[in-house]
């Protein structure tokens, strides 16, 4: 799952840190979903767009591989 | 008041290795699970040091350690009960890999046992193998840390 995380954290002119701070995650969590390790769950994904002030499907695109049924 | 950050070339901040929510986090973690240990330690030592293995009462001494070995458990348990998703996912990922390492040993070490072949500390290495992989995982996250 491609996002624009980083993207909208630079804007914003706010730390990974930071970003975990207001989502209460830690900087890992914030640092995985931002590399795409890790696509969060939907509360998690739905808390990420209210603090950027978006929609998820702003936040969050999906990679070819990620709409093939597994 | 309009925003005056330039967002075409937009930079991000310098990276704290920890947020404060972290921070929190692993002070709270720290607490509850120092103390259980230092009594562990204390208690491993003292009957180690004092206990008479040929009497009938020894087994119940070397009990002992195994109590605040529980509540050091149980700090552990809370702190991945407190923890976000990710953080919760990957104790979990890691700890599935040190308990297959530790039963492949445990399977390993019983073969060995039925021909007098496993060496006679052989729970000590079922548990040595299970932490070492539960924290090798923890480590060495896949992708690491970009």
């Amino acid at each position: 799952m491609n996002n624009r995380l980083k993207e909208l954290r630079a804007v914003h002119g706010w730390s990974q840190a930071h970003l975990a701070d207001l989502l209460e995650v830690s900087r890992q969590t914030v640092n995985a979903i931002e590399t795409g390790r890790y696509d969060p769950s939907l509360p998690l994904a739905f808390r990420l767009a209210a603090v950027f002030d978006t929609r998820i499907e702003d936040l969050f695109k999906p990679e070819g591989g990620d709409l093939e049924r597994r | 008041m309009e925003d005056s950050r330039d967002h075409d070339h937009p930079v991000l901040p310098p990276e704290p290795s920890m947020s404060a929510t972290d921070r929190r986090e692993r002070n709270r973690y720290l607490r509850e699970l120092v103390p259980p240990m230092v009594v562990y330690t204390v208690s491993v030592v003292a009957v180690t040091a004092t206990v008479d293995r040929g009497t009938t009462g020894a087994a119940f001494w070397m009990l002992i350690p195994v109590i605040p070995l529980v509540v050091a458990a149980l700090a552990v348990y809370r702190s991945i009960r407190r923890a976000d998703e990710y953080t919760q996912f990957r104790q979990y990922r890691s700890m599935a890999l040190g308990f297959g390492a530790a039963m492949m040993t445990a399977v390993t070490l019983g073969w060995l046992s039925i021909v007098d072949a496993a060496p006679p500390q052989g729970p000590w290495l079922v548990f040595g193998v299970g932490m070492l992989a539960w924290t090798l995982g923890l480590t060495f996250e896949p992708g690491g840390d970009r």
